[in-house]
């Protein structure tokens, strides 16, 4: 069986802030490319992932993509709630990373 | 020596916590070319804009624009503000001016020409546009529609560089402007020069939010710009703060739907080719970002309207048997109170929300809490009601409360009260307001939106 990591383990910094008052966005960014590429190679973080992650639609992942200069992978989630409006109770999207803390990534030398 | 611009940010949000100023004085140091700063966020929600209320107290303001101020006064360089006021509503821009009046009494400045730029829409001119084209969404979900701007009470446009020429073309040395593209603060001035456009608003890009480009993250301490016709260079004030090429690309990512394509009115920015190298201990610079023009000139609506007047209550619940069955419970609560209140409802049943945010079960991420179960051993329930008046938001918020403090569930053992009340009393918040608009308007005339006049400041 493969050792697993959690992505927090593995991340520097993931976070989630507003992108316009209809959109935010998640960011995972790694300390060097090293890890970041490790991490894309293991096929692991995906959209289908995002998606059952939040338990969201698929047309609601309105970006998905890789930044190999910021060592970073970024996924932009159309907000249930628009920002502020009435029921929404995170006004800055500043609180809607934590279900990609503890993603396993496969991490042999663990 | 190739030609140089040099420039410094402070804040990415002036006025919102006071700029340090250790770093800032480091800063000036520097031989500037012109200072910017940006004012705005839509982050904060619709509230400023569509209440065109200040975002931050004026203390905070008036500190950071007398920093801002006085020394670009001293060294008669240009200085800009964009997004004035938070929401960058003409109010706001009104008051900034009215700030930089009284600072440059009190420090017996030297005059100086003043440029202020507006950015309000009539809504009037947005209906007549939608009589003959599609005023398409950037964020929302349709296009504008009658209906929508009828809910809507402002609407800003975010103004790209090009009034920002035209200030300076008619001598401006301060520019206060309304809702602004962030970047376009410090792109202007560099355009305006013959600087390379992907340079120029790369530099801006990087520069808005101050020391968040560097590493360790830190908040409103000084880094320098410098743009040059072949790279820029950042370099943060604070000693123990650097710019890493992982800082500043990791930077691109920041409140931006995408990673290396950023839109502006009138192009994209594609920093998707650029090179990032460290070039000292602290400095990074960069190259090979580029600028993709638009073949149609469009800016950024924003637009809030009214929804209603909020009452809140604050509440928690111990017990667990009433926790189990705490769904039911508020159920129950908002089944009784639409029966109580019917009478209030007009129409379809719009007069009147009730919202439950249970704080240690889905508060914070509500339809998207992973978590179905709670663990908590205590829920705290903040009731918040946005109705037609404050009255009818008053009344219901108590109702609701005195359902809560009597509620009737299987198990039930307390008879004497089932919520903790904070306080036996009802909150009442700002009017509560919806975004309305965020939608992308072209116009043939980039100067159209955005009247620009001049004043002579001081002495």
């Amino acid at each position: 069986m493969t050792a697993t990591q959690p992505l927090h383990r593995l991340a520097k910094t993931i976070r989630s802030k507003n992108a316009g008052a209809n959109h935010f966005t998640l960011d995972i960014i790694f300390d060097n490319f090293e890890t970041y590429e490790r991490v894309r190679e293991t096929d692991v973080i995906t959209r289908d992932l995002i998606r059952d992650l939040y338990g969201v639609e698929d047309t609601q992942i309105a970006q998905f993509v890789h930044y190999p200069p910021g060592n970073a992978i970024k996924i932009t989630l159309r907000r249930p709630i628009t920002s502020g409006d009435v029921g929404d109770s995170d006004v800055y999207g500043c609180q809607q990373y934590i279900p990609l803390l503890t993603i396993p990534i496969p991490w042999d030398d663990a | 020596m190739p030609r140089m611009m040099t420039t410094l940010s402070a804040t990415g949000a002036l006025g919102h916590e006071p700029i340090h100023r250790d770093s800032f004085f480091e800063g000036i140091k520097q031989p500037l070319d012109f200072i910017g700063a940006d004012a705005g966020s839509g982050d904060s929600g619709p509230f400023f804009l569509g209440a065109d209320a200040p975002m931050n107290p004026r203390e905070w303001e008036e500190h950071d624009l007398e920093l801002l101020l006085c020394a670009a006064r001293e060294r008669k360089i240009p200085m800009i503000i964009g997004s004035a006021g938070g929401a960058g509503t003409t109010r706001g821009v009104d008051d900034y001016i009215q700030i930089i009046r009284e600072l440059t009494a009190r420090h017996r400045l030297e005059p100086f020409r003043l440029a202020r730029i507006t950015s309000e829409v009539p809504l009037d001119y947005l209906r007549e546009r939608m009589q003959t084209e599609q005023i398409k969404p950037l964020g929302a979900a349709t296009p504008l529609t009658p209906e929508l701007l009828d809910r809507t009470s402002r609407v800003v446009a975010m103004m790209g560089v090009e009034p920002y020429f035209k200030a300076f073309d008619l001598g401006a040395d301060v520019v206060i402007a309304g809702r602004s593209c962030d970047d376009a603060i410090y792109a202007s001035l560099p355009l305006r020069a013959g600087f390379p456009k992907g340079l120029s608003f790369h530099l801006g890009k990087t520069l808005e939010c101050a020391s968040l480009v560097g590493t360790p993250s830190m908040a409103k301490e000084t880094i320098v710009g410098r743009i040059t016709d072949e790279y820029v260079e950042l370099e943060p004030m604070h000693p123990a703060q650097r710019c890493t090429p992982e800082s500043v690309a990791g930077h691109s990512l920041y409140e931006r739907a995408h990673p290396y394509r950023q839109a502006y009115p009138g192009g994209v920015l594609d920093t998707g080719g650029t090179t990032y190298e460290q070039v000292s201990e602290r400095a990074t610079r960069y190259w090979g970002s580029q600028f993709v023009e638009d073949a149609e000139y469009r800016v950024k609506l924003e637009g809030a309207g009214l929804v209603g007047f909020r009452a809140l209550t604050i509440g928690a619940v111990r017990d667990p048997i009433a926790i189990d069955s705490l769904d039911w419970v508020l159920d129950a609560v908002r089944q009784r109170t639409r029966e109580q209140y019917s009478q209030l409802m007009e129409g379809p049943g719009q007069d009147y929300q009730i919202v439950f945010h249970q704080y240690g079960k889905n508060g914070v991420m509500g339809p998207l809490e992973p978590v179905k179960q709670s663990l908590a051993h205590e829920i705290c329930i903040v009731t918040e009601v946005v109705a037609r008046t404050q009255e009818i938001a008053d009344l219901v918020a108590r109702f609701t409360l005195y359902r809560l403090l009597f509620p009737t569930f299987a198990g039930q053992k307390a008879t004497a009260g089932g919520i903790a009340m904070l306080r036996d009393e009802v909150l009442q918040g700002q009017p509560s307001y919806r975004w309305t608009v965020d939608h992308l308007l072209p116009i043939a005339d980039p100067l159209a939106l955005f009247p620009i006049t001049i004043e002579e400041i001081g002495a």
